[in-house]
């Protein structure tokens, strides 16, 4: 079990450094585009479309591990106000909430990614690409996050006590 | 009994006028008829804002959309064969009764669980639009905006196209990002884009086109009298704007005239030679898109 | 179902949700479950819904996001915004409230380098609130300062909520950009006049001190070397867009690798400080367009119940002035802003506020400067106020939450002001952007 939650933690570690890496080749595709142009060389068109696929893969590769470090921005105005219990009941409803929108975007992201395999949909803009390979992100991060929350779950049960109440979050913005 | 309301969505903006006008007046028209028959539309996703336009196919498959008025560019995903309305010369009178929509009507139901009821838009070209005068029949050294629609023909003329959300085209074009870009007769001024504009590269090319579609399982719970209603909106829509287009053309033309839009006449070897190329890519994509129904399709399409 | 009906389940359901402090993005989506099975249509609704958070995300125009977010973040953990408000610092001298005075000025400088608000209050916050309370400096005139100018980086481009706005609310991304400098300076001017007055009148708010005797080298040369080079950066960005090498999309990338470039020149470029940023900047890019996959289903079951529809003819039969609309639409954001954050902000009122604003009339690039400002002072509005909790954070610890409160009073203060004069004069947000890029 508890070298099964090392995994678990190591692959979303994983998940984060390959986000970082894709926003580092975002900036030096973008800027050997401008380049490019900018010299008269030619264009890379295609750019514009491999910029698009890893602000997609960035977001639902990193959404499980940003999960984990509770850096999704929320709002705590009535988890601060009242009393541990209250905390409590209220981490159980939003632990639950949380649960069951994953495993409902692990279900229907996985079915959508069958149905576009099964029926071979690809997308022509420059490159063509296939569609079910966007889609598949959705199933796997739905369940890296369907796990996360009954861990979550499981630690609240388990710590009969204090969730560690959300500190503001850099929203960055 | 009941009214069956149909969801209809479009990738023209509602505050498009030239365009939209169009469907407006087909909704219009179908409640008006269809209010004796139970039957009523009502648009929730027009242009960007609701839902963008290249999921609208999906979404008009699945039932969550009933009824749209789109490009076949926004759903060639789902049917590679779309892309070909917008090399078809024939009018889409012809196409009815040709065995075009014989063709296209069961391969939408298969591929999409849509029934095609019918195209618009058809004899609007496709022009290139210049900040700068080209000589021929060629685009060697310039960068033109564009989409998949124009990409084959752009390689072909040796350009190079660059892709960028029409919002941004202006500020683009001005700063010369790129030299020109692709975009039908009808509509350049509402992106203010004649004030950077100089040229319109005539001949046109290839044909702008919106193709109706309605959820089959919708379709088929409609009464006969409900499906009529729709088709004979459809169709009076289709004859008068096979009708009232020329002035159209005409209109925006002196429009764009007004404004400091010179057109560029490709003459003689050069025009034949610019529109073959248009011809020649345009299929060979099609071609490569749908190796089976592209041969058939051309065959009905294209004017001997 | 009747559309005031189908508005009160949905926006009741989305404030229970985050109430209980699940997050932000799950709310949204959770409510999403609910009005897409509703109102998109069962079954077919929920696949709906997984394309929308797919393709929502997949658009060239949100990468400007995570490369602003990573030029300041960059800045940030090399050390360049330090060494920056340290030149700063030496640079003003033997004025009242001096060191508030260096907290204007280098967070109007760092804030027209970075993206992020927060980062900017963290590090003025964590840098000059210890030295200024050494100083005896009052409270009020320690924080205020720090928390007014950790608003202006949103409004002085490179600025990621500009961008967002832009995108979600469709308006021209450039014009936008350009439209928040004279605002955002202005709004930092006022907070200058309004520190010398305040401690010329009142000398015990900013106690003056003794200052070690630089000589004029040493004053101006860090400003020379650590300051105006930076400012090359904010150069490279707007000009960029300018000079037509790039689109003003592309142009944060260019931002991005300016940023690296200078931090090679500064020889502060650490493969840890790199990494740091890349990772940070992953983080914040993750949570934001998380929140972006949600928002798209939510305004689209928004227009497909009616709501926007019945809302907005209730709006054009209630008649009223654009004006009236435009106070009233300003006043539900403030409200809004007091209890969450931006991003929610924007996603719940824009679906509404976009078609009211093209029905009066609005020019949009006015009105996103408006809804910026508004952004802006709502991130210091009590209680909620996301920069109060980080002041709080970085503060010592015998500051209260009600001292940072008053603290930032009369700069919210100052902020509407800016706000009620953009208004009155529009040629403030729009002089700018007319003059370079529009027609
Ligand atoms: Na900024
Ligand atoms: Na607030």
């Amino acid at each position: 079990m508890v070298r099964l939650s090392k995994v678990y933690d190591a692959l979303l570690e994983a998940l984060g450094i390959i986000a970082a890496l894709l926003l580092a080749f975002v900036v030096l595709g973008i800027t050997a585009e401008i380049v490019v142009r900018g010299t008269g060389l030619g264009s890379l068109p295609w750019m514009i479309e491999i910029v698009e696929y890893s602000l997609l893969a960035v977001t639902f590769l990193a959404a499980p591990w940003v999960l984990k470090h509770s850096a999704h921005v929320s709002v705590d105005l009535l988890v601060e106000i009242v009393g541990p219990r209250g905390r409590r009941i209220l981490a159980l409803v939003a632990n639950s909430a949380g649960l069951i929108v994953c495993a409902v975007i692990f279900y229907y992201g996985l079915r959508s990614t069958i149905e576009l395999y099964a029926a071979d949909t690809k997308i022509f803009k420059i490159m063509t690409i296939r569609e079910w390979w966007l889609f598949a992100l959705v199933p796997v991060s739905g369940a890296l996050m369907a796990i996360e929350f009954v861990c979550r779950l499981f630690r609240w049960v388990a710590a009969s006590g204090e969730e560690p109440a959300a500190r503001p979050v850099d929203t960055g913005l | 009994a009941d009214t069956v309301t149909l969801k209809a969505g479009t990738f023209l903006p509602s505050v498009d006028r030239i365009w939209y006008p169009h469907i407006r007046t087909w909704i219009k028209r179908a409640n008006e008829a269809g209010a004796a028959h139970g039957l009523q539309v009502k648009m929730v996703a027009a242009g960007f804002k609701a839902m963008n336009p290249f999921q609208m196919g999906n979404a008009v498959k699945s039932g969550v959309l009933d009824l749209v008025h789109l490009s076949g560019t926004f759903y060639n995903k789902l049917l590679p064969i779309a892309d070909a309305q917008k090399m078809s010369t024939v009018p889409v009178q012809q196409q009815r009764t040709n065995g075009t929509f014989a063709l296209l009507r069961p391969l939408h139901a298969e591929k999409m669980n849509v029934h095609y009821l019918g195209r618009w838009g058809d004899g609007v070209n496709f022009h290139f639009y210049l900040t700068k005068p080209i000589q021929g029949a060629s685009l060697k050294g310039f960068k033109i905006r564009g989409t998949s629609v124009y990409q084959s023909f752009i390689e072909a003329l040796g350009g190079v196209m660059i892709t960028t959300p029409p919002s941004q085209a202006y500020a683009g074009l001005e700063r010369g990002v790129f030299d020109g870009l692709g975009w039908p007769l009808w509509g350049i001024h509402a992106w203010g884009w004649q004030k950077v504009l100089k040229y319109r590269v005539e001949p046109g090319f290839f044909t702008a086109e919106v193709s109706v579609l309605v959820n089959l399982d919708t379709w088929k719970k409609l009464t006969p009298a409900q499906q009529k209603v729709l088709n004979d909106v459809q169709i009076r829509l289709e004859n008068e704007f096979g009708t009232k287009r020329e002035e159209t053309n005409k209109s925006q033309r002196a429009l764009q005239a007004r404004d400091g839009v010179k057109a560029i006449v490709l003459e003689g070897a050069e025009r034949k030679k610019f529109l073959e190329t248009a011809t020649r890519a345009g299929w060979a994509d099609v071609m490569k898109k749908d190796p089976v129904n592209g041969p058939k399709i051309r065959k009905l399409t294209e004017l001997k | 179902m009747e559309w005031y009906f189908a508005l009160g389940m949905l926006l009741g359901m989305l404030i229970l949700f985050m109430a209980t402090g699940l997050p932000v993005a799950f709310s949204f989506f959770a409510v999403n479950l609910v009005g897409a099975v509703v109102f998109l249509g069962g079954e077919a609704g929920l696949m709906q819904l997984v394309r929308n958070a797919v393709w929502s995300v997949t658009t060239f125009s949100l990468a400007p996001i995570p490369l602003f977010i990573l030029m300041g973040e960059i800045m940030f953990h090399t050390g360049m915004a330090f060494r920056a408000i340290d030149a700063v610092d030496r640079l003003i001298a033997r004025v009242p409230g001096r060191l508030s005075l260096v907290a204007v000025t280098g967070g109007t400088i760092f804030s027209t380098l970075s993206g992020s608000t927060m980062a900017n209050v963290a590090m003025l916050g964590s840098s000059l609130l210890p030295e200024m309370q050494r100083r005896g400096y009052h409270p009020s005139m320690a924080m205020g300062p720090i928390l007014g100018t950790g608003g202006i980086a949103m409004l002085i481009p490179p600025s990621a909520l500009a961008v967002l706005l832009a995108s979600l609310a469709q308006m021209p991304v450039a014009e936008l950009l350009i439209a928040g400098i004279v605002p955002g300076l202005l709004i930092a001017l006022l907070f200058f006049a309004y520190i010398v007055v305040r401690c010329r009148l009142n000398p015990g708010l900013a106690p003056a001190y003794v200052q070690e005797d630089l000589a004029p080298g040493d004053r101006f040369i860090p400003f020379l070397i650590y300051v105006v080079p930076l400012m090359t950066l904010f150069v490279l960005v707007v000009g960029s867009i300018l000079a037509g090498w790039a689109t003003p999309t592309e142009s944060a990338a260019l931002g991005a690798v300016g940023a690296v470039i200078a931090a090679v020149a500064y020889r502060c470029l650490t493969r840890h400080a790199l990494r740091t940023a890349l990772v940070e900047a992953a983080k914040v890019t993750g949570m934001a367009l998380f929140i972006i996959c949600a928002s798209v289903t939510f305004a689209q079951i928004l227009a497909f119940s009616g709501t926007v529809d019945g809302l907005l003819e209730i709006t054009i039969e209630l008649d009223f002035s654009p004006i009236t609309l435009l106070i009233l639409m300003l006043l539900i954001l403030l409200a809004l802003g007091a209890f969450i954050d931006q991003l929610s902000m924007m996603l719940i009122t824009l679906p509404f506020f976009m078609p009211l604003a093209q029905h009066a009339g609005f020019d949009l690039v006015w009105y996103g400067v408006l809804l910026l400002v508004v952004l802006e002072v709502s991130l210091t509005t009590p209680p909620f106020g996301l920069l109060l909790f980080v002041m709080k954070g970085v503060a010592p610890p015998e500051i209260t939450l009600r001292q940072v409160y008053v603290a930032a009073g009369p700069f919210i203060a100052l902020e509407l002001l800016v706000l009620i004069l953009v208004v009155v004069y529009p040629a403030l947000a729009t002089w700018l952007p007319n003059l370079i890029i529009r027609p």
